[in-house]
């Protein structure tokens, strides 16, 4: 073997996310469920349990990530020792973890209560795995699963295609659990049948192992036409390759089968004895001491990254920094927004980041905003003005965010560092004029537009900002939560915590947390989606029901993701093209027109649509306006999917755009050396990257699913008689399937590139 | 082994096994002897369609060793005339004892593949390959669209056991 050869074959491990993120979800939710169970107690899941949980999928991994998955396509041997991996090693590592009850415990309650419990009752369903799960069933399903796909046109299909290589490799694992279930008999499984049944269970499968491994032993010719054409690595001839395939299947399979039947008979022989023995071990274990359970929700667990000031402020000066950095690049580089901080950061990267952030968190961004950098300066010199009244609502930030988007269309600002550099100047001087000004952060609240496009989408992020203990806050005379005291500020946003509920309006500032003088405030996880279909009274924001402000914010938001997506796209390019030389007015009335038609005029009418058919559905008399401000909340997470979907494109097209940038910047201010690649632009199409996509219908799937859940809900909430509940419900199922398909669509039409060179991908 | 908890291992497993089996694959395309090297080239995916492929490389000496400091390029031609040209590098491989790569085929048909190998010896290549029609895009959203589908119908039957029990 050359040096060549050793160094390629060690740095062949993969990392692939998926079997990466498989892996260590299952893991993850297996230890939550081991730790709780060991914490209740239980001596039936001694850490050996969890070692062989932990080994079962390092077992997975190896088979299908490290060098051995390099080599397969070279060598029917190594092949074969990676699905030996899959078949002998891993499931009966799985069983002897006895995952059952820990996987069920490390899952969230909520989806064990609502989504496991009524499956779990469902009789049909029990009969059927019962079924499934019997020994002679397995023993078919294992048998036919290794001969079907050991048959030379399907083991030639799964070597030429990734596709039916997956397919070939879970099939495998998934019949050998089956396989390897009755014989590992893992807790709580109490089988009806004898155990004597394994013997012959057991030496069958030994039996069609062996004439399997004996045809591939002594087979005359290559029965895997792959192996005769692939490369010849290690000097031996393809038929040689093939009968050491055999033997390496016959002798680890066979002494597998060996030892489980010898375990079994060893235990049937002395099966009374064994059995008592076990029994009584378990019965004489005194109970473990119970360690006390936190009161309160759980913390997030982003909580203890967010909850310390020092890293709050840190992260807002780093911003701070960045924000400088794009309006010099802005102002003084060139006006090439794809090689201009001020055209990528914003408009690529931090974009894509902000929704990524909602989604896995909360609204992290408005935690580290650098336009409040400057806030407690300017505290000082207060004028205490109180914002009008009137203005206290969020229309001003529609109409604000309405403006946004048209000036967004109108003006190209993705190509304008110039202008992008002079927003963000904009943003700190009109952030800071309000806290001269104004008292309780009215700029936040009712004026900043990504405030709301945050307020509104963390609406369905897992964590919130909320009180640990509620009997804490009931004994808490001073609120400093709310009120402040002399060292810090209580919440600006007016946002009682213990009565605030939800995410909206509140900047996960956490002051209110540094002024509790009971450290009773902490980020908690936040079921996803629930504050949605709740419609309790909340601290500051009162019900959302009757927000019909709070409800055109959301509109507006959802029709903006679909336009500001649907605008890049090449038939409405072309539209606005054709439109522009009919007319012979420039581009500014057609993208005006359209902005008015697409982000005002077509959500009123269609909401008033909605809204009037809701009241017929449940024959109810009432404004139209009604049932738009109950279902809004539902429209969100459908909204967000387009969001997360339109900015990933952008990111994962052009993530390096960054780095081209930066090092411009660099070159111009530090004279290092510069070298750009790419120039053309060749991917604008999501199809254009194999996975991206599917990942962004992936995105809108979920939102849409969510927000059928959540209109659902809704409809539930407010109508007592199951009939009338579908009826409610239905305008606005149709109308999200509608608004998924246009969606859907419109991802699915080339893309103009804005403002990015090549994606590096 | 309660039957519900069966039923949920079962799901995860569908779920991790389906996510977890990324093999690598590939089509063997051609093996030859040229000059001092043996040659093997891979094509990705089975069959072959227009939109992104892939083109692995292996280079042998005459002793079966793997030589990596070789130079690969590609250049392929289709019937109308469109010309793609693509260097091969370790780096885009998975695989590591290939070099590797990744084009986009605007067009199906039958491509000619001029391949040059440049290392202590040189060496040139041709061979064709056919690529079928593209998947349309419109095809993997009908895929995902079962996604909502299903959970939409689990969703339902959920409300339906619910409320038998
Ligand atoms: S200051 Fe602390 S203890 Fe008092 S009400 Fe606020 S959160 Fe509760
Ligand atoms: S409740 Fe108020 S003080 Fe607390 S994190 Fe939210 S906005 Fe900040």
């Amino acid at each position: 073997m050359n040096a060549d050869f050793l160094s390629a074959i060690s740095s062949s491990w993969q990392f692939s996310p998926s079997i990466l993120f498989a892996l260590v979800v299952s893991g993850w939710i297996y230890f939550r469920g081991w730790r709780s169970l060991r914490q209740r107690g239980s001596s039936r899941f001694p850490p050996w349990r969890l070692g062989a949980f932990f080994a079962s999928l390092l077992t997975i991994f190896v088979a299908l990530q490290s060098p051995l998955d390099a080599l397969a396509p070279f060598s029917l041997q190594i092949h074969m020792v990676q699905h030996l991996l899959l078949m002998i090693v891993a499931p009966p590592l799985v069983w002897l973890a006895a995952p059952e009850l820990p996987l069920l415990i490390g899952l969230p309650k909520w989806l064990r209560d609502e989504w496991i419990r009524p499956f779990a009752r469902w009789r049909r369903l029990r009969l059927a795995l019962a079924w499934i799960f019997r020994p002679q069933v397995a023993w078919i399903a294992f048998t036919a699963t290794i001969w079907i796909w050991h048959a030379p046109y399907c083991y030639q299909l799964a070597l030429e295609s990734n596709f039916w290589h997956r397919v070939e490799h879970a099939m495998f694992l998934m019949a050998s659990l089956l396989f390897w279930h009755p014989v590992m008999q893992p807790f709580p499984l109490r089988t009806t049948y004898s155990r004597w049944l394994l013997v012959p269970y057991l030496f069958l499968a030994g039996v069609q192992g062996t004439i399997l491994s004996g045809i591939l032993t002594f087979s005359h010719r290559v029965l895997y036409p792959h192996y005769a054409a692939a490369p010849n690595l290690w000097n031996i001839t393809p038929l040689v390759d093939q009968s050491l395939a055999g033997a390496v299947m016959w002798i680890p399979t066979s002494l597998a089968y060996v030892i489980a039947l010898f375990w079994i008979v060893a235990e049937q022989m002395s099966s009374g004895k064994a059995i008592a023995k076990r029994d009584g071990k378990y019965r004489s274990v005194t109970p473990a001491h119970r360690s006390p359970q936190p009161l309160g929700p759980r913390p997030s667990i982003w909580a203890p990254l967010l909850e310390r000031r020092v890293v709050r402020l840190t992260l807002r000066w780093i911003m701070f920094t960045l924000a400088a950095l794009i309006i010099l690049d802005g102002l003084l580089g060139p006006q090439i927004s794809a090689l201009n901080l001020a055209g990528v950061a914003p408009w690529i990267h931090w974009r894509a980041i902000l929704v990524i952030s909602l989604i896995v968190g909360g609204n992290f961004f408005c935690a580290v905003c650098p336009f409040t950098v400057l806030r407690s300066v300017a505290k000082k010199f207060n004028l205490q003005y109180s914002f009008p009244k009137s203005l206290q609502n969020k229309w001003p930030s529609v109409a604000l965010l309405a403006l946004f988007f048209w000036a967004y269309e109108a003006f190209s600002l993705w190509d304008r560092p110039a202008w992008t550099a002079l927003i963000v100047i904009g943003f700190f001087a009109v952030a800071l004029l309000f806290d001269l000004l104004f008292v309780q952060a009215p700029f936040c609240k009712y004026v900043c537009p990504i405030g709301q496009f945050n307020f509104v989408q963390s609406l369905v992020s897992p964590s919130e900002v909320a009180v640990r203990s509620p009997d804490v806050c009931a004994g808490c005379r001073t609120r400093d939560c709310l009120a402040g005291n002399e060292q810090i500020a209580g919440c600006q946003l007016s946002l009682f915590v213990p009565k605030k509920q939800g995410n909206l309006d509140c900047t996960f500032c956490l002051d209110c947390a540094d002024a509790c003088p009971h450290q009773n405030i902490t980020l908690v996880q936040l079921r996803p989606g629930v504050d949605l279909v709740s419609d309790a009274a909340r601290s500051g924001v009162g019900r959302y029901s009757q927000r019909i402000d709070l409800a055109a914010l959301i509109v507006v938001l959802l029709f903006a993701a679909l336009l500001n997506a649907a605008w890049m796209t090449a038939p409405l390019v072309s539209l606005e093209e054709t439109l522009t030389a009919a007319i012979g007015w420039g581009r500014l009335p057609i993208v005006t027109g359209g902005m008015l038609l697409g982000l005002l005029a077509a959500p009123f009418f269609l909401m008033q649509l909605l809204g009037k058919a809701s009241l017929a559905m449940s024959a109810e008399t009432a404004d139209w306006r009604a049932p738009v401000m109950r279902f809004a909340p539902a429209l969100i997470p459908l909204g967000l999917g387009m969001w997360l979907a339109h900015y990933s494109f952008h990111l994962f097209t052009s993530a390096d755009s960054l780095l081209w940038a930066t090092q411009r910047m660099a070159n111009d201010h530090l004279a290092t050396n510069f070298l750009i690649g790419g120039g053309v632009c060749s991917c604008c199409t999501a199809g254009s990257i194999a996975w991206l996509l599917p990942l962004e219908l992936l995105f809108l799937d979920v939102g849409l699913c969510m927000s059928l859940w959540a209109a659902y809900r809704i409809a539930q909430r407010e109508q007592p008689i199951p009939q009338i509940v579908l009826r409610t419900f239905a305008p606005w199922a149709i109308f999200l399937v509608i608004f998924f398909v246009a969606c859907v669509w419109v991802l699915l039409q080339p893309m103009e590139m804005r403002g990015a060179y090549v994606a590096g991908l | 082994m309660s039957p519900a908890c069966k039923r949920w291992l079962s799901l995860a497993i569908c779920i991790a096994a389906a996510n977890v089996v990324l093999a690598d694959g590939g089509k063997v395309q051609l093996r030859r002897e040229i000059g001092p090297y043996q040659v093997t080239i891979f094509t990705s995916p089975t069959p072959l369609r227009a939109g992104p492929i892939d083109l692995s490389v292996m280079v042998q000496n005459s002793a079966r060793e793997i030589v990596q400091d070789v130079q690969i390029d590609f250049q392929l031609t289709s019937e109308s005339g469109e010309i793609l040209l693509q260097h091969a590098s370790q780096a885009t491989a998975t695989n590591k004892l290939l070099q590797s790569a990744k084009l986009m085929l605007p067009e199906s048909g039958v491509w000619q593949v001029h391949t040059t190998i440049v290392g202590e010896a040189s060496a040139d290549l041709d061979f064709e390959i056919s690529a079928a029609e593209a998947h349309s895009d419109w095809t993997t959203a009908g895929w995902m669209l079962l996604l909502p589908v299903a959970l939409v119908a689990l969703f339902v039957m959920r409300e339906r056991l619910v409320r038998e029990n």
